[in-house]
């Protein structure tokens, strides 16, 4: 788990432009400034392309926080790589 | 790493680690060249955002930023673009283009074009793309009823012409895209036949499309065909369509973005005009230097021939609509000549040449001469070129000039040089047809003038490591193999067999240097190999030195001659004597010692050289790996 929190942390400072940003399980989109619908897109496909995961619309609008995109994203590398 | 030649723009390098400093520095600078050399790395999504705005920061009216022209693009599209505008930015760039967007609110395209009060159309935008899908048109499937698909195709274009119209009335150009069919079937191979079939009326409106532009100012961008290129699965994706109306799947930006970059900079006379190509390796499998001409891989019927007649005839075909041909090769030009004029299966003739620069010169310097003999600027010119090392040279000295990367199999070398898309139009006439041979006759004769740029911080950026050691085991093969087949430096062409090496590895009386070299592209391997055999009077005579050609340039030589001196010091010897034995290929190396500082002794058809050992040899910009035998025998 720790090491998809590594790796969102680039994708986050990169995509909105923050490079002191930490991104913690409790955030939410209200945490970021500039987090907006299109923003939340943009986050998505470039996690999709970093993970190599895809995700589907109810999945995406199930997520309430970043705790919850970095497990939603656990379960599906899971899926992908079954017994490592 | 494995890359989708056209999704991930391979023909572009990628960007460097420090990338975001350099887009950071830009800031400060203010340099349309500089903006154009970023966006010329294949970005991605975040990349070429970061880059669009710092671009959007350094636009202000009446700032020009040369060499960047700029333009105003509307842009109306029934999905959201949002995502597409900073690759646009991006893109348009790449290709001498400082672009502003100018945007409709989501979902009102029809509305932008057709009120002349819209934001579009007070603008003032040089041109508006209609970044419309299938889905911005009314279309009604109809299987199997012609009259009723006739009909609905004519209202789509119907549709399409009164937003055309809007758009002339504002005095922009339009840029039209074709559409990409949906990847899904309704019946299977007969939806292209069936009319009323959506494949069917999709195809009937690109038709009518394409034909309702002749004699009109209005540009083409082919998006069916660019969705065919990468496939229509990959495409169209319904997941982003659905999350967030994306018209196209976000992994196709890049690619849909340099497409429209290169449209407007043909649009304002950017495209390339001339094709400056390679030979060894890049028009021809081999080097015709050491192959000879019946060693290069040209055959028609040959797996590796092939590859290279393809790289021949798409040149051709560019000459043949008015694209400049030139040569520059690191060759002795009669020997690169006789290929064209005596190789059977050699596509391109020797006429057809505009500029021949065959020297050994380094390419930068000889790209600059063409430009000059061709009253063309560096930024009219491609450089097609199979080693990395000679691209990276071109880039560096010359950024104006576009170098494609190209992949490791030759097979996809003339794809790549298309799919790059340097040479776009959005006319053909007459003109351009005669255009080559306007060139041949006003071509200047070539003058290669001063050095065009700084070599040795590019050898110093190659981060070379030369590695010496004597003849063993290991090398034995390969030393063997270059001493019979190394043609052009080759100081004396003495040939000898893998015993001989053998011998000579175990005579104390000789000196024998295996030279490897590896840079940041990778190990070159072996490149160098020296024999050197005792005389009377504490003497060295180099009885062998040879070096690949490949490795040209980049002082390999001059970093021989400083170890030889060096072990001969160790071994007591006080005089070095070199030997050059001329053939019919060996011209290059002519005036290879009295490069280096010797003084010629004697010339009786074969001359001989002389240096004392106590010389002192300035060091090449690389690290030193070096066996001595006295590290050997310790």
């Amino acid at each position: 788990m720790d090491e998809i929190y590594e790796r969102l942390e680039p994708i986050f400072r990169e995509l909105f432009d923050d490079d002191d940003l930490i991104v913690t399980p409790q955030h939410t989109a209200k945490d970021v400034e500039g987090w907006d619908s299109m923003m939340n897109v943009q986050l998505m496909l470039s996690i999709e392309r970093a993970f190599k995961v895809h995700f589907s619309a109810s999945q995406i609008a199930s997520l309430g926080s970043v705790g919850e995109l970095a497990a939603l994203i656990q379960r599906m590398l899971d899926q992908a790589a079954p017994g490592s | 790493m494995s890359c989708d030649l056209f999704l991930d723009l391979a023909w572009l390098p990628r960007p460097p680690a420090e990338f975001k400093d350099m887009c950071r520095r830009l800031t400060g600078s203010a340099s349309g060249a500089a903006i154009q050399l970023l966006a010329s790395f294949a970005l991605d999504a975040t990349q070429s955002t970061r880059l669009a705005r710092i671009i959007r920061a350094l636009q202000e009216p009446g700032r020009p930023l040369p060499p960047l022209t700029p333009m105003k693009l509307g842009v109306l599209a029934n999905g959201t673009i949002d995502l597409v505008i900073p690759a646009l930015v991006a893109g348009a760039a790449r290709h001498g283009i400082l672009l502003e967007c100018v945007t409709a609110d989501y979902g009102l395209f029809a509305q932008e074009a057709l009120d002349p009060r819209s934001r579009v159309r007070t603008a003032r935008c040089d041109a508006v793309l209609l970044a419309l899908d299938y889905r911005a048109f009314p279309f009604a499937p109809s299987p199997g009823d012609a009259t009723a698909a006739a009909t609905n195709v004519e209202e789509a274009i119907a549709f399409l012409n009164r937003i055309r119209e809007g758009i002339a009335a504002c005095g922009a150009v339009c840029i039209l895209q074709t559409l990409a069919p949906p990847a899904e079937a309704l019946f299977g191979s007969m939806d292209r036949s069936l009319p009323g079939a959506l494949r069917h009326l999709i195809e009937g409106f690109n038709r009518r499309l394409t034909a309702g532009l002749e004699g009109t100012a209005d540009v083409l961008l082919d998006v069916a065909a660019i969705a065919e290129t990468v496939g229509l699965a990959h495409w169209h994706s319904p997941s982003q369509w659905n999350l967030a109306k994306l018209p196209f799947a976000d992994s196709c930006v890049p690619l849909y973005a340099d497409h429209v970059g290169r449209l407007l900079g043909a649009m304002r006379g950017k495209a390339r005009r001339c094709l400056v190509l390679d030979l060894d390796n890049t028009l021809w499998g081999g080097v015709i230097g050491d192959d000879g001409l019946h060693g290069i891989m040209l055959a028609e019927g040959d797996a590796v021939g092939e590859a290279y007649r393809s790289v021949q005839r798409l040149a051709l075909a560019l000459r043949e609509r008015g694209i400049v041909l030139a040569i520059s090769s690191k060759n002795t030009e009669e020997v690169a000549r006789r290929v064209f004029r005596e190789h059977p299966e050699m596509l391109i003739r020797e006429e057809q040449i505009t500029v021949f620069q065959a020297n050994w010169d380094d390419k930068a310097t000889n790209i600059k001469a063409i430009a000059g003999a061709l009253s063309l600027g560096l930024d009219s010119m491609v450089f097609l070129d199979d080693n990395p090392v000679e691209r990276g040279l071109v880039r560096q000295i010359l950024p104006q000039v576009a170098v494609p990367e190209l992949p490791h199999d030759p097979a996809l070398y003339a794809r790549t040089l298309a799919a790059a898309g340097y040479f776009e139009a959005t006319a053909f006439s007459d003109e351009d047809r005669r255009r080559v041979a306007y060139y041949e006759r006003n071509a200047r004769r070539v003058a290669l003038q001063e050095r065009a740029g700084d070599i040795d911080s590019y050898l110093t950026s190659l981060d070379m490591e030369i590695t010496f050691r004597p003849f063993d085991l290991t090398g034995r093969s390969r030393i063997a193999q270059l001493i019979n087949k190394s043609n052009q430096f080759n100081l004396t062409t003495r040939r000898y067999t893998e015993a001989d090496v053998a011998a000579v590895a175990r005579d104390p009386t000789c000196a024998t240097l295996q030279v490897r070299l590896a840079d940041r592209f990778g190990d070159n391997g072996m490149i160098s190999v020296i024999i050197c055999r005792t005389l009377p009077g504490s003497t060295w005579e180099i009885d062998t030195w040879l070096m690949s050609c490949r490795v040209l340039g980049r002082r390999v030589e001059q970093m021989v001659l400083r170890e030889i001196l060096q072990q001969a010091r160790e071994a007591g010897i006080s005089k070095v004597v070199g030997v050059y034995r001329p053939t019919d290929r060996n011209a290059m190396v002519r005036d290879h010692y009295a490069k280096l500082g010797f003084t010629q002794i004697e010339d009786d058809g074969t001359s001989r050289w002389m240096l004392d050992t106590a010389t002192e040899i300035e060091p090449a910009p690389m690290r030193v790996h070096r066996t001595s035998p006295a590290d050997l025998h310790a």
